[in-house]
């Protein structure tokens, strides 16, 4: 017989492996980003076969034999195409079958009795809305080709090689306005703590001032109305210096007009002075978190001030700080598709242009969406390396 | 002008932080090679003075004489003076992000103007000094309490400074290591360095000190040789603080 007080004692003294694969330990084990692109896939799986049970299809009389395709309706003029009245399909087919005469319908009954008696030779329809009536009208209608809607991986194809493009401009937006950012926040973040009346109020303004203000109106601020102000005031400034003789100059800076300055640059600035607040916070934090004993020991060795800081305190305080630095790069890079509104041709922008044309939402936004996610998950797994390097290190 | 024998002179000093009279009318002086303990108990302004001598703490009135200056609040004026103090703290305040040989060189370099073998050769030669040449390339965090402040006391040394300040420099540290860091000072003391020590290591006091200040609430109490103080303290305060502390 079997004692069961000391099959509990087993247990208890000896605790089993975990052999099961699926047990809350073993999976709390696995690393975050693990989760994240079993997460992706699967919205990916689903919106590539939900688009391939959704495609639309040609519904047709019986024995029709003028066409097998939706193209074949751009070579036999005779032809007239039915599609329900503001559906997607609809639009494509207006938009790419040039010379076809397309008839939209309000519901779906319409369309069917249009096709029966003759008025229509073949209606886009997609397979699930079909069935109903196939069945109704058992033996007149069946469904033949794919239409022009059709959804498949090379749509997305299509789409990512549209959009990666934009791939230079949301790096190279993000990169600079992120290294200007580093200038501006270091400067502030000194002002922060200076002991300096005009320095400190100055940064706590910018500071202050930037964080109470959406970073979309940031933008449209910056890009719209500052900076064309500061060019029509070195306008202003360049004809003065020429009636005072300094021509060359006068003239470079009367000269200047809005149209020289990109929205690319634009749109860095403004990130840059947007982000310069946030990172001004974490340099302060970072200055904060280094004792007195260092700037004191370091004074009593007689460094000045900006010595001790350069030296002694500032490596240290960036040190602390990388990870919070790395943080907010990556919502730099997420934060950049906000340029988008100034037209520039970033991965957001050129989404929004494929999809004002080919109507391709799903596929865009999901391919946007990746690249987006590729280029934050890695950037966060760098920081989190860089965070447990620091940690070892310590 | 001051005496040049008198290196340091504090005139009637004064320092008052929000609510407390840390310093409340101190006058000292401090001649060439004498070295000098402060013992008093806590909150009595020992540190305060040690502070203001390096003007760490700006003071609220009154005149420090260092080497012939009379020190003002001009920050080229103090940086030449401090890097002619050197000064040891309580809790080391080593450069963490630095080696013992960096910690020791950087002040030399950018302060002194040295180049890097020259610090770096006299930076060895104080290790050595203070016994800990094969700790060089090692990081402060890797180091025990009392191998931290020989690497402080050696970073200040590299200074070749005429005075040295100890701010309770043996407080921090674990029994068994205040005898290496107390060593080292004595060895400094025979040599002839200028030094104020605020400590109550009343062992090396007897080995070292040529005069010991008592102070209470901000004010000198008592100034003499430490043996009479030891055996005959004149104040009733002196007296009733050494029953305590050596008790």
């Amino acid at each position: 017989m079997k004692d069961y007080d000391s099959e509990i004692l087993e247990i208890e003294d000896f605790p089993q492996k975990d052999t099961r694969w699926f047990s809350r330990r073993n999976l709390s084990q696995l690393p975050w980003w693990l989760f994240a692109i079993v997460i992706l896939i699967i919205f990916v799986g689903i919106l590539v076969y939900r688009s391939y049970a959704s495609i639309d299809r040609l519904l047709v009389r019986m024995e029709e034999d003028r066409f097998t395709k939706i193209e074949d309706f751009m070579e036999n003029d005779d032809l007239v195409l039915g599609t329900l009245a503001r559906s997607r399909s609809y639009e494509i087919a207006s938009m790419f079958l040039d010379g076809v005469e397309i008839v939209a319908f309000e519901t779906i009954t319409e369309a069917i009795q249009a096709l029966l008696d003759g008025e229509v030779d073949s209606i886009v329809i997609s397979e699930k809305a079909s069935k109903k009536f196939i069945s109704e009208h058992n033996g007149k209608l069946e469904l033949i080709g794919r239409s022009l809607t059709l959804n498949n991986t090379a749509s997305y194809w299509e789409s990512f090689e549209f959009i990666y493009v934009g791939l230079t401009i949301t790096v190279r937006v993000s990169i600079f306005s992120y290294l200007i950012a580093l200038v501006f926040g270091l400067f502030a973040g000194l002002g922060r703590i200076s002991s300096n009346k005009f320095f400190n109020n100055l940064s706590t303004l910018y500071v202050e001032l930037i964080r109470g203000i959406p970073i979309l109106v940031l933008i449209f601020i910056i890009a719209l109305v500052i900076v064309p102000a500061l060019v029509e005031s070195l306008n202003g400034l360049g004809g003065q210096l020429i009636e005072k003789g300094m021509t060359q100059l006068g003239q470079f800076l009367a000269d200047l007009s809005i149209r020289n300055i990109p929205s690319e640059w634009r749109a860095i600035i403004a990130l840059s002075v947007t982000y310069g607040a946030f990172l001004a916070e974490i340099f302060r934090a970072g200055i904060q978190s280094i004792g007195r004993g260092q700037m004191e020991a370091s004074r009593s060795l007689g460094m000045s001030i900006s010595q001790a800081m350069r030296y002694v305190i500032l490596p240290q305080a960036v040190r602390n700080v990388l990870p919070a630095l790395g943080n907010d790069f990556v919502a730099m890079v997420k934060d950049s598709s906000l340029v988008s509104v100034l037209a520039v041709q970033d991965i957001t922008q050129l989404s929004r242009k494929y999809t004002g044309t080919s109507f391709r939402y799903k596929e865009a936004f999901t391919v946007l969406t990746i690249l987006y996610l590729t280029m934050t998950v890695s950037l966060s797994l760098l920081v989190r390396l860089l965070e447990r390097r620091m940690r070892q290190d310590d | 002008m001051t005496d040049t024998k008198d290196i340091i002179v504090v005139k009637d000093l004064y320092k008052h932080f929000k609510k407390v009279k840390a310093l409340d009318g101190v006058s000292l002086t401090v001649e060439k090679g004498k070295v000098i303990v402060v013992i008093g108990p806590s909150g009595s302004g020992k540190s305060t003075l040690l502070r203001c001598i390096n003007y760490l703490e700006t003071p609220t009135k009154g005149e420090i004489w260092v080497d012939g200056q009379l020190l003002t609040s001009d920050q080229k004026q103090l940086n030449e003076v401090r890097a002619e103090i050197g000064m040891v703290f309580q809790l080391f305040n080593l450069f963490p992000h630095l080696t013992s040989l960096e910690n020791i060189t950087l002040a030399q370099r950018i302060v002194r103007g040295r180049t890097a073998n020259e610090a770096e050769e006299i930076a060895m030669e104080q290790l050595k000094r203070v016994g800990i040449p094969e700790k060089a390339a090692v990081y402060p965090t890797q180091l025990s309490g009392g191998q931290q402040q020989r690497v402080a006391i050696a970073r200040s040394l590299a200074m070749n400074p005429k005075i040295m300040l100890f701010d309770e420099p043996t407080s921090a540290l674990d029994a068994e290591m205040i005898k290496e860091v107390l060593d080292v000072m004595l060895d400094l003391a025979k040599e002839g360095m200028t030094m104020i020590v605020v400590s109550h290591e009343m062992g090396f006091t007897r080995a070292a000190a040529d005069r010991m200040v008592f102070m209470d609430a901000g004010l000198i109490v008592e100034d003499g040789p430490p043996e009479d103080m030891f055996n005959n303290p004149k104040e009733a305060r002196t007296k009733a603080f050494f029953n305590q502390i050596l008790k």
